[in-house]
């Protein structure tokens, strides 16, 4: 799950840029073209440089090198995942990442690590080195120059060979620090999740279009906006559109990949393994760079401002996660229950719809609304594929408020008041739903 | 039926075909208007009236046009005479005389293709809808307008996708250059853009690439309650001063903004953003007005403001002055706020922002497209369309018939287009960042410049 979500954020493109629009600027952040930010991430750099030039090599190879390290994360998570660790191989993996990714330093520190595939027990001092290295470049020529990204390639890999060998912490179910910790993360995790909501009402309820907050309730409190946005701007046929559009999607993504899931459950070696990270790695070659070569496929054949193309990206969005969810859940299912149903004359393809497509309910029901919602939220397909403004979705009709940052004029207050009403609708449905999250038909207490 | 009942009809008989008049293409009738045109007309001081161009049915090429009235045959009639609707019927004023209407007759090559598709973005959309179905309800055609945000991306990616681009978009003119390169939009050159004003807005490598339809201009909005009221010929020294004063609230501002500091540059000396083809961030002007602002910053006289907190602190009277859009006016008007509009003081040069309307080069309705341009950018559509949307029209004229505020009205005489230089962008895009270096103190004003220039320089080669 960590490996899975540290390639999505990596990726994370739409929030940044139009929250932060890279973030001010770092007095280190002077490159030979650009200035970058605090917020700066490889996308937005990427896009940056390919936004403002003619030619693309530039952005290609950054690209590239953002699907290298992908790649060598995606490795990582493959071979520490077999039951087997192959250390060596792993240490191996750190060579290539300093030798690719980690400039002059990475070529040092890459040669040193070599060492270690002899002598393991030099790889902790290796390690040490490394990041102390990178800390004093840090320090002398700026984070942007001084720090290697192989670094934390190498850390994973300490970790999992660590854990390996020591095994998992065990933790005492009364362990009261751990109860604190426990108790402030969730606070703050609580607050974070609260207090944008907050801030969404505030600004649904100003008769001002701003986001900035000086007094409890919005000096011009109106309820004017939600008037307007249901009465003049069409927002409830705008929600019925999202609505279709992620209702297809939810039920299609489980649809499909059930039976991707119950193949590769089937297959016990490292094959399955190595679909999933070839579903995860083609999952982050996709995005702004495929739109457009779909675009004209879907052109000819005729689907141009229709949900089709709509529908259709998002799906694939979803299969990566709800294929390896899916798995995940089947292989959970004790193998003596498929002993049980052969014994009793069940086929295996009656097995796989008769008896584990009703037990997977739950996890059905979990990649229906991680589709549903992914669906939901989607900006950039209904943006490009859709030409009608009366079928937009609500991510292209909220981003019609606002424009991205730097807009001279975003009507904020437009903005809340259909955002709050997305969410109370967002909210309805995972309310519904969330029975169904988490729980298992193997589980004691499923009712 | 009673005689005088029988009077009546008898009366009206005669007299209904009066009631209208015919429009003819070619000779031929495609149209008469009584009293259903008044649902298109404009409330003007001599009445319910409407140009005569809004009624003629687009043409190729208009080869002449001439108007049966009672006091016979009127050729060579100023397209902007207006139909006045008096006692029921139709009269055109002329030279100050109003003659009825019989019939207007134009000659022309008739468009065959009655269908246009145009894409509108940035604000006072509803309003250019409204105005856009005027034409299309008028001339019987099928017009279909839709919202598209970022528009111009979004005509790009058609465009490199083969795919169905629209007839008319609406853009900015930080868009032309990237339009161009794509080849989406085509040269109009050859529409006429007299009396128009923002046309370098939108001239790239020596030709015009949109008609400037509407803009918005940088204004100081001032709390009449804390300021009491400007004197529209007023000085930076005088802004400086106001700001001083503990009871006006101080003057903040977006100062980070490369499109506020504009205004500085151009003050302190730049002739313009982009000279000789490069754009200048190490000069004496630039330096100047940086090193201005970061002293005014540094002891307080001035507030580095982002736009949100700048608006809400205004509007509940925490900050006495800002520097703002027109567009600001409808929202500051809607919660009832007691302010006044003053021009930039002496001697900056308020940035005006051009929005205009360009026609693909795949459209499929080229003339059509052209009429429809030169339909929105008249006089009357202009001045209907502006009122309603808070926006200023590009034509002159419009001007005449709106009650414009003194400080747009010296905005304009002496504002800065933006250019439509791509250079623009890489300005705009890397001084925001350098402003920012140089007012937090993190770096020197000359050392900020020193290495901005050298990252303009070197993009600049691959800006397209």
């Amino acid at each position: 799950m960590f490996t899975i979500n540290f390639i999505k954020f990596l990726k994370e493109f739409t929030v940044v840029f139009l929250m932060t629009d890279g973030g001010p600027p770092l007095v280190s952040g002077f490159t030979k073209r650009s200035i970058i930010g605090a917020t700066t991430t490889l996308d937005i750099f990427i896009y940056d440089i390919f936004t403002g030039r003619s030619s693309t090599g530039i952005a290609s190879a950054y690209s590239v090198l953002t699907l290298l390290l992908v790649a060598f994360v995606m490795i990582l998570w493959f071979l520490s995942s077999r039951v087997e660790l192959n250390a060596h191989l792993l240490i191996i993996l750190v060579v290539a990442a300093q030798t690719t990714l980690g400039g002059y330093t990475g070529l040092v520190f890459g040669g040193l690590y070599l060492l270690a595939v002899w002598k393991r027990g030099l790889f902790k001092y290796i390690l040490i080195g490394d990041i102390l290295v990178s800390l004093l470049l840090s320090l002398f020529n700026g984070f942007l120059r001084g720090f290697n990204a192989a670094t934390i390639i190498s850390l994973m890999v300490f970790l999992i060979l660590r854990r390996e060998r020591e095994g998992a912490a065990v933790v005492k179910s009364g362990d009261r620090a751990l109860k604190l910790l426990t108790g402030i993360v969730l606070a703050g995790v609580l607050i974070a999740s609260v207090l944008p909501l907050l801030v969404l009402v505030w600004i649904s309820l100003s008769g001002l279009s701003t986001t900035y907050i000086d007094s409890f309730l919005p000096r011009y409190f109106t309820l004017d906006n939600f008037v307007r946005v249901v009465g003049e701007e069409g927002i409830i046929s705008t929600l019925l559109n999202t609505l279709f559009v992620s209702l297809v999607t939810g039920l299609a993504v489980p649809l499909l990949t059930f039976q991707l899931a119950l193949a590769l459950r089937k297959i016990k070696n490292s094959l399955s393994d190595i679909a999933i990270v070839i579903l995860n790695t083609v999952g982050v070659i996709g995005g702004m760079h495929t739109l457009v070569p779909l675009y004209s496929i879907f052109r000819t054949m005729g689907m141009i401002d229709s949900y089709f193309p709509v529908v259709l990206v998002y799906i694939s969005h979803a299969i990566p996660f709800s294929v390896f969810t899916i798995r995940t859940y089947l292989e959970s299912v004790p193998e003596s229950l498929e002993d049980q149903a052969k014994i009793d004359g069940v086929g295996p393809v009656a097995f796989g719809f008769r008896i584990l497509l009703p037990l997977s309910r739950p996890v059905l029901t979990t990649s229906f609304i991680v589709a549903f919602l992914g669906a939901w939220n989607g900006f950039l397909a209904p943006l490009l594929f859709l030409l009608s403004d009366s079928k937009y979705t609500m991510g292209v009709k909220l981003y019609t408020y606002v424009g991205s940052l730097g807009s001279g004029n975003p009507q904020w207050n437009l903005f809340g008041a259909a955002a709050t009403i997305n969410l109370l609708v967002m909210g309805v449905i995972f309310y519904t739903f969330r029975g169904y999250l988490g729980k298992t038909p193997l589980s004691e207490n499923y009712e | 039926m009673k005689l005088r009942e029988l009077t009546v009809l008898l009366w009206l008989l005669l007299n209904l075909p009066c009631l209208s008049f015919e429009v003819l293409l070619n000779d031929e009738s495609i149209r008469s208007w009584d009293g259903s045109l008044l649902q298109y007309c404009y409330d003007l001081p001599q009445g319910k009236a409407i140009p005569l161009l809004e009624i003629l049915p687009p043409v190729v090429e208009r080869d002449g046009c001439f108007l049966e009235t009672e006091r016979g045959r009127l050729s060579d009639v100023p397209m902007d005479s207006l139909l006045v609707w008096e006692e029921g019927d139709w009269f055109l004023h002329l030279e100050g005389e109003g003659v009825k209407i019989l019939s207007v007759a134009v000659y022309g090559e008739p468009i065959d293709n009655d269908y246009l598709q145009v894409w509108l973005d940035w604000e006072g959309i509803t309003a250019l809808k409204e105005s856009i179905q005027r034409f299309s309800s008028i001339n019987g055609l099928r017009i279909e307008t839709r919202e598209v945000p970022k528009a111009s991306s979004k005509l790009v990616s058609v465009v490199r996708a083969r795919g169905e681009v629209p007839d008319v978009i609406m853009v900015q003119s930080s868009d032309i250059s990237r339009l161009v390169y794509e080849e989406a939009i085509q040269s109009l050159d050859y529409i006429p853009v007299q009396g128009l004003s923002g046309l370098s807005s939108f001239n790239y490598e020596g030709r015009s690439w949109a008609i400037p339809f509407y803009f918005d201009c940088q204004l100081v909005f001032y709390n009449r309650g804390l300021v009491g009221e400007i004197d529209p010929g007023w000085t930076l020294e005088d802004l400086e001063n106001l700001s001083k004063d503990p009871g006006s609230g101080g003057a903040g501002w977006n100062i980070y903004s490369a499109y506020w500091f504009i205004p500085f540059q151009l003050g302190f000396g730049k002739r313009d953003l982009i000279e000789d083809g490069r754009v200048t961030v190490l000069d004496g002007p630039t330096q100047e007005a940086l090193g201005y602002l970061v002293e005014r910053v540094d002891d307080g006289t001035f507030r580095a403001l982002e736009r949100d907190p700048m608006v809400t602190l205004f509007a509940s009277g925490k900050v006495g002055i800002i520097l703002s859009g027109s567009y600001m006016i409808e929202q500051f008007e809607r919660i009832g706020m007691d302010f006044g509009l003053a021009p930039y003081p002496e001697p900056l040069r308020p940035v005006l922002d051009y929005k205009g309307l360009a026609i693909t080069r795949k459209t499929r309705n080229p003339i059509l497209a052209r009429r429809l341009i030169e339909f929105l950018t008249s006089k009357y559509v202009q001045a209907s369309f502006c009122k309603a949307s808070y926006k200023i029209p590009s034509r002159r004229e419009a001007l005449d018939g709106m009650e414009l505020n003194f400080a747009i009205s010296s905005s304009l005489e002496r504002g800065y287009p933006l250019p439509a230089d791509p250079l623009y962008e890489l300005y705009k895009d890397t001084m925001w960042k350098l402003i920012r270096l140089a007012i937090s103190d993190r770096l020197g004003v000359r050392e900020v410049l020193e290495k901005g220039q050298k990252i303009i320089d070197e993009n600049s080669g691959g800006v397209q």
